[in-house]
């Protein structure tokens, strides 16, 4: 018989739980924010030191070697770029005076350098500087924009305040890259003196500077005099905490630890919209969640693409019907509702319906019908169920939603088997072609070309399925050559048709960037590539 | 891991195999040990009939009744994907009790073969005393981890690891126990005999052993159990949609607020069997020491 | 003593070597290409190859391991290929965590355990024995991982009293350190104090009914004075190396523990390491504990040997 102080202490973790349970608010489900928090009705006073939760480590504060998005949020506080976002995710220049100018032929890029701007370190911007990073991303060995910067023939140094870029092809969205980590300008002095080093102790132009670093455990920025909007800075210091546990940053938020929250929990956004000291802003995300499907990798990414072996090969990989069909028995609205309570959002393909250059036709997606779904597998001719092996992540969100599109999927007559596998694991077997379908997402570029490209083209470097289609490598291609929004956009509405008939990847759905926030701060905004920019953020005047 | 928390010395004063029903007896004379006998033999035996007894399939979800709290329909509530608790958690106790059972048997399969060697033969002890060390020293959640990437995450992977991070106290116990045993007189008289050195280790050495081997073993079981709890909730452990107890805690936790539920009834779960399993193995313990005369 | 100590270093220098040798191969030989795994999100065969130049992972693996023990030697455990830190600056920023959780949880289980132990020993067969005895056996079959969220869940959410998460060392303020370290603390020591307890009774039992202890009572010395001067000194002793040992699992332990009220510590960092295939990071946690434990050890059986002369000896050591 157990004893009785277990029953006793049983009893109590009932009783706390059932309280909890009738305490548990159910508030309305979150809005889309236009990318700022409601403003409340106060100004900003200067000073003070905000805490912000990050749900990973960054990696190395290189904007050359950096590879995370954790790593770009702390960037946005110490390293501005030569063009950045609006909240509308149109381009701006931002290190640079003007957006550029490009010739006729497309193959040069003539941009203004700003005026009036210092790096932390007190060395002025001019087109020296800008010429030397730029030429560091590109040639430093390990770099991780090089892949970005291939179109780029050489940097040139016009005058005094004036950078041109020779180009070997046309490459529209060369603006876009330059408003990410390869346009961001590192002080020539500091390069020069640290060289290789740069990362631990990064000096750039931004609203602060970098100051302090514990591994595990915090970075800490402060505010910079020498930036040329300083007036404006508000904060003596941002402290950027790691807490990888989406409850406990949440909790964190809560009791006053922290004041911004980046990545909050899909599962927590009710309790957060329902509590008043609390604000939300979310703005749509830039990439999608879906699923690789190997199409054509039989032995590897860096050979071409062909006939899987027997050990991968399935209907799945042959047939288009039947991923069609896979397709159609996916419900996303419930997959969305199950697994992430609704807060996220249904995707059919990669252009996410914030950017500027998405369309209609970039939106269609089929209806869920897994009749329909059936019929197309009896029209394949393929033998139900269909047995297919997923891979999916470890964590304990993947495995939710593995299950939420196994039990789907059956509904259409597919049998699927979940593969958790560790992600380095998971990202080698992928390259290998060693799968039949995965499980991943991208984080998403400001220019749907980042989106689309190294996936979709033959051969490309993270075409992991295989995908060999000479018209959507022809479509990708003139997209990237166009600079007119217009031609562009129904390029990318043309592509979205025939990845649909293919189907090398099924795409799920797509992230909001959910930025918890408390009331005692304003001017924190977040639009759509998920940067939590605090140059202009404060906290509240109390009465 | 809690697994290591057991390098206790087993008492070396545990008596030869006496009867076995006069030690039964005195276990079920104690009332918590009794309690924690008829609490296993109960788990045992749901989590064996788990199929006949789950009111529903482990896997079948349900949209439309998700995040449910315990009811009529559903003793133990639902989870996110509207899936039936009471039904996980009869499998999930099923895969706990398989994972904790088999990975002890490893444990004692590689480890009493070896610690009988490196009582009996000088030459072999400080090898084997050496590999031990090292395996000990070793972080037994880089083994884990670094086990179920070279593997996958599985049971099969998740036992092997609870097996080999288990092996160092049997070799201890069993060494202990052998060297123990060598010097008693059954055994000279035996060498007297003629009896030949693997006829000493299994006739002789063996059967007494068997005891403390016994003892650690009830120790080592719920020890196991927990590991493999922790296994799951680091995402080491089974594949899904196959549940175990610490994969349902760990997918409780973001779900705190909306189904507290969720968490703490598969702990509970843990609790009740390994507490179950911890009095027996206490009671059985106080029953083979002759010291105690309850 | 002289002869005894020298063994004992030996040995444990062999079992240090040892493990370095495992986990350097182990972790080579776990499959994914830590290079593409660094190479995240920006993956192409150009980068890749570089990447795999600049660390040097092309070369075969003796050469690897010479140039890995050539650093050592210089006590340079290279960089963490994940942040680009110093592992040995980010192995000594998150020791203290762990140090510290784990001296607290000890001192808890040594409080509950001894105390828990006493009265079970001292008083047989009464219903405070089998309550101390359940609690401590409570202690070994609660999942520490669930128990944390159960603490948080009443201590920090339904009656916050507690904070949830987060690290304040003790050398900085006594009373936040206490705070935030006491939840972690309790949950990680529950196991150990089971253990504790046991030892305690058992060695409690067995002085209680020795021989000197029944001429003290016989002397007319009183039951407490029996207790607590005698049998309880001796039975601190076996607690003592008991706790020397299970120092290795706690910091084991402590990995669950830390990540879930986020203690920037050394068992999470362990963990991460393995996650991320961090190879400079995991030889050198690997390094680390097993030297702790190897340490720790020799310390326990030097202690021992001191006071029990009879282990000097050899034989039938455990």
């Amino acid at each position: 018989m157990p004893s009785v102080s277990f029953m006793l202490r049983t009893v109590a973790v009932l009783a706390v739980s059932g309280t909890l349970i009738s305490t548990t608010a159910c508030g309305p489900i979150g809005s889309d924010g236009d990318g700022d928090g409601p403003a409340p009705g106060g100004t900003i006073r200067p000073g003070g030191e905000l805490r912000v939760a990050l749900a990973e480590e960054p990696d190395l504060l290189d904007p050359t070697l950096a590879r995370t998005l954790v790593g770009r949020i702390v960037f946005v506080s110490i390293c501005e770029k030569l063009y950045d976002v609006d909240a509308e995710l149109n381009l701006v220049p931002q290190l640079a005076a003007e957006l550029p100018e490009i010739s006729e032929d497309g193959l040069t890029m003539t941009i203004p350098v700003r005026e009036g701007v210092t790096f932390a370190d007190g060395t002025p911007l001019d087109a020296e500087a800008v010429k030397v990073s730029l030429d560091r991303h590109q040639e430093l060995e390990g770099s991780a924009r090089a892949a970005e910067l291939t179109s780029v023939d050489s940097v040139e140094v016009v005058d005094e305040m004036t950078v041109a870029i020779s180009l070997n092809a046309p490459f529209a969205p060369l603006t876009a890259v330059l408003a990410d980590r390869s346009g961001m300008i590192m002080s020539p002095t500091a390069l020069a003196e640290k060289g290789e080093d740069f990362g631990t102790d990064p000096v750039c132009v931004g609203p602060f500077r970098f100051s302090d670093r514990v591994a595990q455990d915090r970075i800490e920025v402060v505010k910079d005099p020498n930036y040329y909007d300083a007036e404006n800075v508000y904060l003596d210091q941002v402290t950027y905490r790691i807490i990888a546990d989406a409850t406990t940053r949440f909790n964190n938020l809560r009791s006053g630890d922290v004041e911004v929250l980046e990545r909050t929990a899909p599962t927590d956004v009710a309790a957060l919209e329902s509590d008043p000291d609390l604000q939300l802003i979310s703005s749509e995300s830039l990439g999608y969640q879906g699923i690789t499907i190997n199409i054509g990798n039989a032995d590897g990414i860096t050979q071409p693409p062909g006939p899987l072996p027997d050990e991968f090969a399935s209907p799945l990989s042959e047939s288009p019907l039947v991923r069609q069909a896979l397709e159609l028995s996916l419900d996303r609205e419930a997959i969305n509702q199950a697994v992430f309570l609704g807060q996220f959002a249904p995707a059919c393909g990669p252009i996410s319906p914030a950017s500027p250059l998405s369309s209609d036709a970039a939106q269609t997606c089929a209806e869920h019908d897994p009749a329909a779904a059936q019929d197309l597998l009896a029209q394949a001719g393929v033998e139900v169920p269909v047995r297919i092996e997923l891979m999916i992540g470890t964590d304990a969100q993947a495995r939710r939603l593995g299950e939420a599109i196994q039990a789907q999927a059956a509904e259409g007559g597919f049998e699927i088997e979940l593969n958790p596998t560790e992600f380095s694991a998971a990202l080698d077997q992928a390259d290998q072609g060693r799968f039949q379908s995965f499980q991943i997402g991208w984080s998403g570029r400001v220019d749907p070309d980042g989106n689309i490209a190294s996936f979709l083209t033959t051969q490309a470097p993270l075409n992991t399925a295989g995908y060999r289609n000479p018209e959507a490598d022809q479509l990708i291609e003139a997209a990237r050559a166009s600079s007119d929004l217009a031609e562009r956009r129904d390029l990318y509405g043309q592509l979205h048709a025939v990845v649909r008939e293919d189907n090398p990847i099924i795409y799920l759905y797509r992230q909001k960037n959910l930025t918890g926030v408390a009331g005692t701060v304003a001017g924190v905004e977040v639009y759509g590539d998920g940067l939590v920019r605090l140059a202009h953020a404060g906290f509240v005047e109390t009465e | 891991m809690t697994a290591a928390l057991e390098t206790l010395p087993p008492p070396t004063t545990v008596a030869a195999p006496a009867s076995w029903r006069r030690a039964l007896r005195r276990v079920l004379r104690n009332p918590l040990s009794a309690g924690g006998l008829v609490v296993v033999v109960v788990t045992l035996a749901a989590a064996a009939l788990a199929d006949l007894l789950a009111p529903y399939p482990y896997d079948l979800t349900n949209f439309d009744a998700t995040l449910q709290p315990p009811s009529l329909a559903h003793w133990f509530g639902t989870d996110e994907l509207g899936r039936d608790q009471l039904s996980r958690v009869l499998h999930g106790l099923r895969v706990s009790v398989a994972v904790g059972v088999l990975s002890v048997g490893l444990s004692l399969l590689i480890g009493v073969p070896l610690g009988l060697l490196a009582g009996f033969y000088r030459l072999l002890d400080p090898v084997i005393s050496r590999l031990t060390d090292t395996l000990l020293a070793f972080p037994f959640l880089v083994l884990a981890v670094g086990l179920a990437a070279i593997l996958g995450p599985s049971l099969t992977t998740a036992t092997i690891a609870l097996g080999i991070g288990g092996v160092p106290l049997i070799i201890r116990v069993a060494r202990s126990e052998t060297l123990r045993l060598r010097e008693l007189d059954f055994v000279a008289a035996a060498v007297a005999d003629g009896a030949g050195d693997l006829q000493l280790m299994r006739r002789h050495i063996l059967p007494n052993a068997v005891n403390a081997l016994l003892v650690q073993a009830t120790v080592s079981v719920p020890a196991a159990i927990i590991g493999e709890a922790v296994l799951s909730f680091l995402g080491l452990g089974v594949r899904p949609p196959i549940p175990s107890l610490g994969v349902m805690i760990a997918s409780a936790q973001p779900l705190f607020r909306d189904g507290p539920w969720l968490a703490v009834i598969p702990g509970l779960a843990i609790v009740l069997l390994t507490l179950a399993l911890n009095l027996f193995g206490d009671g059985l313990r106080d029953a083979l020491d002759p010291r105690e005369s309850r | 003593m002289g002869r005894y100590l020298l063994r004992r270093l030996v040995e444990s220098a062999v079992t240090l070597v040892l493990a370095t040798v495992v986990v350097f191969a182990g972790v080579r030989a776990l499959p994914g290409d830590p290079a593409r795994t660094l190479a995240g999100e920006e993956a192409d065969p150009v980068a890749i190859a570089a990447i795999r130049r600049r660390y040097g992972f092309d070369q075969p693996l003796p050469v690897q391991y010479y140039r890995y023990l050539e650093n050592l030697a210089q006590g340079e455990m290279g960089r963490s290929l994940r942040t680009g830190l110093p592992v040995t600056d980010t192995i000594r920023d998150a020791l203290p965590v762990t140090v510290q959780l784990a001296v607290f949880s000890m001192v808890v289980a040594v409080l509950i355990g001894v105390g828990a132990g006493v009265i079970a020993a001292v008083r047989r067969r009464s219903a405070a024995e089998w309550g101390a005895n359940t609690i401590a056996l409570l202690g070994l079959s609660i999942p520490n991982f669930w128990l944390g969220l159960m603490a948080i869940l009443v201590f920090a959410i339904a009656f916050p009293v507690l904070p949830a998460s987060g690290f304040v060392s003790v050398f900085e303020n006594p009373v936040e350190s206490f705070r935030h370290l006491l939840m972690p603390a309790l949950v990680l020591g529950s196991g150990l104090a089971a253990v504790v307890m046991r030892q305690t009774r058992s060695a409690m039992l067995e002085s209680l009914s020795a021989d000197y202890v029944r001429t003290a009572r016989a002397k007319g010395l009183s039951n407490a004075q029996v207790v607590l001067s005698h049998a309880l000194r001796n039975s601190l002793i076996v607690v003592i190396t008991i706790v020397g040992l299970q120092l290795g699992a706690l910091i084991s332990g402590a990995v669950v523990t830390e990540q879930i009220f986020v203690l920037p510590g050394f068992g999470k960092l362990t963990i991460d390491a393995v996650f991320t295939r961090d190879y400079p990071m995991i030889q050198g946690v690997v390094l680390v504990t097993a030297a702790a434990y190897i340490a720790i050890n020799l310390l326990v059986d030097l202690l021992y040997s001191v006071i029990d002369p009879r282990i000097r000896v050899g034989g039938a050591a455990l």
